[in-house]
Order: structure tokens, then sequence, then C-alpha cells
């Protein structure tokens, strides 16, 4: 193990080396913007596993990487929307985006889920480092499992066994770095509506095309519940034999939470009706003179997947009596729909507009 | 109970995160979180298939894990405590269920706990060499008490008359705060989860904001920063309802509209996101001490002020919360970070004081019987 200490006038020699040490499978210790990393090229596997013998990390738990630019993280990574606007704004800096990876790196560096966590640190000799190497490496932090995050060689060194300390091939010592936190992870993976809801432009265009069962423009969320109400009581003789379902379709923002507020005040529903965004399902008893049931109140904002829907038993629900709002239906809509149809229920969709900040248009159809 | 501390296994799977703690009374010997031990602290949010199989596969080695780490024997267990609600249906399932068999079979007392008490009692927490904020026995000299409880799920009000008495005093209509962050995160374009990543964010803010809080001292105290630092007018949530409740709808919708002209308006340039950013923190905050505010005012009679929840991990909210207490002249209390978001020793140190003071632990078939309860109220 050898170990170079870092002033800006041997970067050069220090890039050389790492570089050397990368080609052969071996690992290093590096400085970057928050506490050191230990670095192997993410791409072989005889690197990562020796990696994880370090790391003496348990498997299946994933590594994230890091890469010079947004030009090296396409090869790796699909990046979206919310991907694209941090890689294009954001960094480099001390944040590790999450995306859906393209198998292109070692096993065990994507999660099992088949994500990958990139970052572009905000370092000069690890970005040229990465330059220079042409392929990205990987941006764990330094300490073996379980051990606190080092922020000078001397912290990391201090009582490290021997075997784990053998398995290191060159060190970057650049003295006792500032005590800035860990990188910050976030997933863009996550509620990709845009992909999701490719459908959505032609289902409003045929939702538009039918005749409105009810309509209104409502200028606080006080009337936007009220229009909930009005709903509930226009559907509320329906036959008890079979479920009613809203289907409630709109930006975030645009006043699903309020209305279904408003069917369920109709309800009699005494306790109050919160966004079920955490919760993903929310269940309220109701009784109004003669029809009794189950109000089902879920939102689908956080899940990706019918199948997770009827992970939390939306199957159970679709029976006689039971009233039902879905916020965000039209991400899973024809699956939704297929299953209701089955059941019997009855679909109401709701299609919620944006006018202005306070205007909303709401438009009821069968 | 015998003079020397029962030994408490404690188990929480409210939502995405696995925990297990071990507690020797108030001492925590132990708490392993499934998400600390992973790289990635979510591996996508909640997708209520994958938290169930994820806490299924975690729940027996996070539970080993913490009895290592304890250096505890399953024979030395005495209580077995467990989050029974509020929280996801299927992922509460995981732990009650493993909770409820481990119990039942080993012949242990248990307890059910509700997840809002562990956030309420957080503070209470000593760590493994008996150190904390909160000495022994001084305890009841706190309360009464007020709690703000902040999180993904909720932002209560709670009054605590003592250790166990608890009423909820205002709480939001809508949204929860920490739902705020996540859905202004996704406008903004910025992922999953929204707190951190706003967080840093605001920390580019302009020097104004710094500024403008360092004289906030001086100024009137019901001037909003935002009329000194803010440029994009958001609203201060329930600035003017008399009672104590919160919402973050309309915030939400704000900074829905504010952000559509912004983005038209900077087309390329991003900057403004750090001061947005950096203003939506202060709407956030501002909504809730003014209500903690109010709340301290019209309970004169109480002692100290808790605050609970992953949002309490908010550098900026924490340093309001905490200069609006101490005005008060009220003690103030909040955990260590590492019990701040949801963690299962919360969930020990509340069985504690169920076993303390109220002695009412389950034991045999009775275990059995008990059932999730997704939407628990304090």
């Amino acid at each position: 193990m050898e170990r170079i200490k870092y002033t800006e006038k041997n970067s050069k020699d220090i890039i050389d080396k790492v570089v050397t040490v990368l080609k052969a499978g071996g690992i290093f210790v590096f400085p970057t913007e928050t506490c050191y990393g230990i670095g192997a090229n993410a791409t072989s596997q005889k690197s990562i596993d020796k990696l994880f013998s370090y790391k003496t990390r348990r498997e299946g738990k994933p590594l994230s990487i890091a890469v010079s630019g947004k030009k090296m993280a396409i090869k790796y990574v699909d990046l979206n929307e919310i991907a694209d606007n941090l890689y294009e704004n954001y960094l480099p800096g001390p944040i590790t985006v999450v995306s859906r990876g393209r198998g292109k790196v070692a096993k065990g560096v994507e999660s099992e889920y088949g994500t990958l966590g990139i970052r572009i640190p905000d370092h000069e000799l690890v970005l040229d480092i990465i330059r220079e190497f042409g392929k990205p490496i990987t941006a764990t932090s330094a300490n073996i499992s379980y051990l606190p995050k080092p922020y000078s060689i001397d912290a990391l060194l201090k009582d490290m066994p021997k075997k784990n300390l053998e398995l290191i091939d060159l060190i970057i010592d650049a003295g006792e770095l500032p005590h800035r936190e860990v990188s910050t992870v976030v997933d863009t993976t996550m509620n990709n509506l845009n992909i999701m809801r490719r459908g959505q432009i032609d289902l409003a265009a045929e939702l538009a095309s039918q005749k409105s069962i009810m309509s209104a423009q409502t200028n606080s969320a006080e009337q936007t519940s009220k229009f909930g109400g009005m709903n509930m009581l226009k559907y509320i003789d329906e036959p008890l034999d079979k479920p009613l379902v809203f289907f409630l379709i709109g930006e975030l923002g645009t006043g699903k939470t309020q209305f279904s507020k408003g069917l369920a005040s109709h309800l009699g529903i005494k306790e109050m009706v919160k966004s079920p965004t955490f919760t993903i399902l929310n269940e309220y008893e109701y009784q109004l003179s003669r029809r009794k049931g189950k109000f089902i109140h879920v939102d689908t904002w956080r899940i990706d997947s019918l199948k997770d829907l009827e992970s939390i038993g939306l199957d159970g629900y679709l029976t006689a009596g039971n009233i039902i709002a879905i916020e965000w239906a039209d991400k899973f809509f024809d699956d939704l729909k297929t299953k209701i149809k089955i059941s019997g229920g009855k679909i109401i969709n709701v299609v919620f507009d944006y006018l202005a900040e306070d205007i909303r248009s709401i438009k009821t159809y069968e | 109970m015998s003079s020397i501390e029962p030994i408490i296994l404690a188990i929480d799977t409210s939502c995405d995160d696995t925990s297990v703690a071990v507690l020797r009374g108030r001492c925590v010997l132990a708490s392993v979180i499934s998400s600390q031990i992973e790289l990635h602290k979510k591996w996508g949010g909640v997708v209520p298939d994958i938290a169930r199989r994820a806490h299924k596969e975690n729940i027996e080695s996070v539970y080993q894990e913490a009895l290592k780490k304890a250096r505890v024997s399953e024979a030395e267990i005495e209580f077995i405590a467990v989050t029974y609600g509020p929280g996801l249906a299927i992922a509460l399932e995981v732990g009650l269920n493993f909770a409820k068999a481990l119990a039942y079979e080993q012949k242990k007392k248990f307890i059910p706990i509700n997840h809002m008490e562990g956030h309420m009692l957080a503070a209470f927490i000593l760590n493994g060499k008996a150190k904390g904020s909160i000495k022994k026995n001084k305890e009841n000299e706190l309360f009464p008490a007020l709690a703000l409880l902040i999180s993904g799920n909720h932002t209560e009000i709670v009054y605590a008359r003592t250790l166990n008495e608890y009423e909820i005093l205002g709480e939001t209509l809508d949204d929860a705060a920490g739902e705020a962050f996540d859905k202004v995160a996704r406008m903004m374009n910025v992922g999953y989860p929204g707190g951190p990543i706003i967080t840093l964010l605001a920390g580019r803010a302009d020097k104004k904001w710094s500024d403008a809080l360092s004289g906030l001292n001086e100024r009137d105290e019901k001037k909003p920063i935002a009329e000194v630092a803010g440029r994009f007018g958001l609203p201060i949530p329930m600035m003017r309802s008399k009672d104590l409740n919160f919402s973050f709808s309309g915030l939400k919708t704000a900074c829905l509209y504010k952000m559509k002209g912004l983005r038209e308006k900077y087309k390329k340039d991003t900057d403004w996101s750090y001061d947005f950013a950096r203003e939506f923190i202060n709407a956030v905050s501002r909504s809730l001490s003014v209500k903690l505010s109010k709340a301290i005012k019209l309970h004169p009679n109480i002692k100290s002020v808790f605050i609970g929840g992953g949002v309490s991990n908010n550098k900026y909210i924490v340093r309001e919360m905490g200069a609006l207490v101490r005005k008060s002249g009220k003690k103030y209390f909040i955990p260590e970070i590492r019990f701040r978001s949801d963690n299962a020793a919360m969930i020990g140190i509340a069985a504690y004081y169920n076993i303390k003071n109220k002695k009412n632990w389950l034991e045999g078939e009775k275990i059995l019987a008990v059932d999730r309860k997704p939407m628990l109220r304090l």
C-alpha cells in the first residue's frame, strides 16, 4: 500500500498512479467534498468483489458511483426529466441521484431493484481521475461498514484490522477534510408520472369528448369540497349491491383531496379526512339512512404499479355498499377500469383542471 | 416491577424502515434501522408490495443484529413492544405479527404502542452510557407539556397532562408538513424524499436570508421573514386562523402556481430555486411557529415543549422552534438526531413509561388478539 500526500502540484502524478491501480483491479482511498471515499472500477467484477471484501458489507446493498459528468452518466442509467434537471442545474455537488440502471456496472453496484446512485463529486482531482480513466468509480465512503465516516486518513486507519488494510492499494492523503455532511440521496425513479401517464392526454381527450354530467368552476378549497358533496348527493341512490368508485384525475394541488373531503362530509363522516398520500389507503365507516358501508380514500401518488395497489388490499374493498375515491387513478386507468368492471362497480370520472391560482375547473363524467 | 430496570425489545415497521431496538429501562442498548445498513436511505419511496417484502426479509436479521449489538440474549428480554398504528397497514402487519409470535411463543409480556407516542417521548431516551437531556426521576417535573409532532404523515400539537395522558389540540386538515416537502420537491423536479434536498438547496439561498434572520430578534415578531427576504410572496399557511390546526395544501398550490411563472421567466436559469426552497421552508416553519406560539399562550401552565418526528431534522425549522420556546421561558426538548425520524428506540421508551406508570401489558392468548390500526390517533 502506498500513501501519497496530495498537493495541487502533484495531481498529474497522482492521476497516473490511480489509473494504474484501477486498471489492475485495485482499490484506492480519495478525498471528496464530503468525506474520504474508496474507489474501484465500477465496471469490473474483480474490483468490486475486492471492494466488498474491504468494506465487509453484507451482500445485496448497493454502492453509489462517481462519474465525470452527465455524458458519462447516460451510459449507465436512464435519465428522466427529474434526473436531467438535477444533472443540468445542481451537479457537481453533494447529491447522489438515484436512477434506473442499465445493467452496465459490475454485479452488486446496482440495487436489487435495478436502481443506481450516481454522484458527480465537486472535487477537481476526483473528476480528473475519472476523466482520465474513462469509466465510473465507486463513491462509497472509505470506512469499513458500521464505522464512522472518515474525514482524515488517520481517523480511517485507526484500529483498522490488518486484513482490511492490506486490501487498499493506494491512499491519497489530502489532510483533514472539512466536516461536511455526507451527500443527500434523491430518488428520481419514483412517481415518474410522465412515463406512467403516457396515455393521459388521450384519456383527457376521450373524457372531454363525452358530455359531462356535472361541472363547476371553484375558487376556494371550500367550494371544491362542496362540489364533492354535490357529486355524492347525485350518486348516493346508486344501487347498493355494487361499489361506487370515483376516479379523481388532476395534477398536484388541483383539489382532489378537498373534493374527497366533500364526498366524506356528505356521507356524514365526522373524522378528519386527510391526504392519504403517506398511508396510501384510508378507511372510514359511514352510515347514511339505509346506505351503510366504508368510504375508502386512496392515493396512488407513491406507488408504481397496479400490483402494489392490490397488495394494499384494494380488491377486498370492491364490495357492495363501499364508496371508493382514488386520487391519481389515471396512473393505472385501464387496469383499474377493468378491475372495477369485473367487480360490477360503477365508475365516476372526475377531472380537475387548473385555470388560475385559485380557480379550478372540475368536471364529472361517467 | 423489580428495582432492576426491565429489558425491552421494541419493533417498528410502520412505514419503510424496519427498526428494532433493545432498551434497559430508559437506556438504549441497540437501535438498528434497516436503511442505515443500506447505502441508499430509500430504494424508491414506499412501494407497498416492496415495503412488505423488504420488512419481511429484513426483520429477522435486524432483530438478530439488535440483540448482538445490545449483547442481550432472547431469554433476558422481559417485554416486547411494537407499533400497532398509525402507519401503512401492510407494513405494520409485518412487525406486529413478528412481535406477537415472539412474545406468545417465548411467554414475554407484550405492549402494543402508538407510533406517535414514540415520537412524543423520544427525547426521554438515554444513550448506552445513561446520558441524555432529561435526568432520571425528573420526568414528572416536565409536565404538563406540549409537543409539536411533525412527520411525513402527521402535523400535530399535543397537550400532555402527564407522561401518558395526551390530547390533540391541533392537527393538519389536509397534507402533513413532510408531505408538503415531498410534493413541492416533485414540482421542483428534484426527486424524493423532498426534505433533505430542499434543505440542501435552501442552503445555497441568497445571503439576505441569513441577514434577515440574524436581525429577526429585534424585529416585530408578527412580521414574517417573507416580507424581508421573500421575493415570491408564498403565503404563511393558516396565519389568521383562530384554532391550532394546520393546512399545507394551500401552500402547495401556491408553490405550483408561482413556479409555473418562474419557469417561464427564467427558462434555463434555476438560481431562483435556491431562494424558493428557502422561502418555502420559511413558510412551513412560520406556520408551525405561529401555532406553537399560540398553543403556549393558551396553556400557560405547561412546563416544557417537546419536538419530534422526521421533519424536526430540518435545521431551519428546529432553529425557529428552539428560539420560540426558549423565548417563552419553557423548557425545550428535541430528541437526538438518530431518534427524530422513525426508529424503534422511541417505541421502547414509550413502552417503558407504559410499564412504569400504567402496567398495561398483555400476556398469553390476549397477545394474539391485537390487530393493527393504520389510522390510530393519540
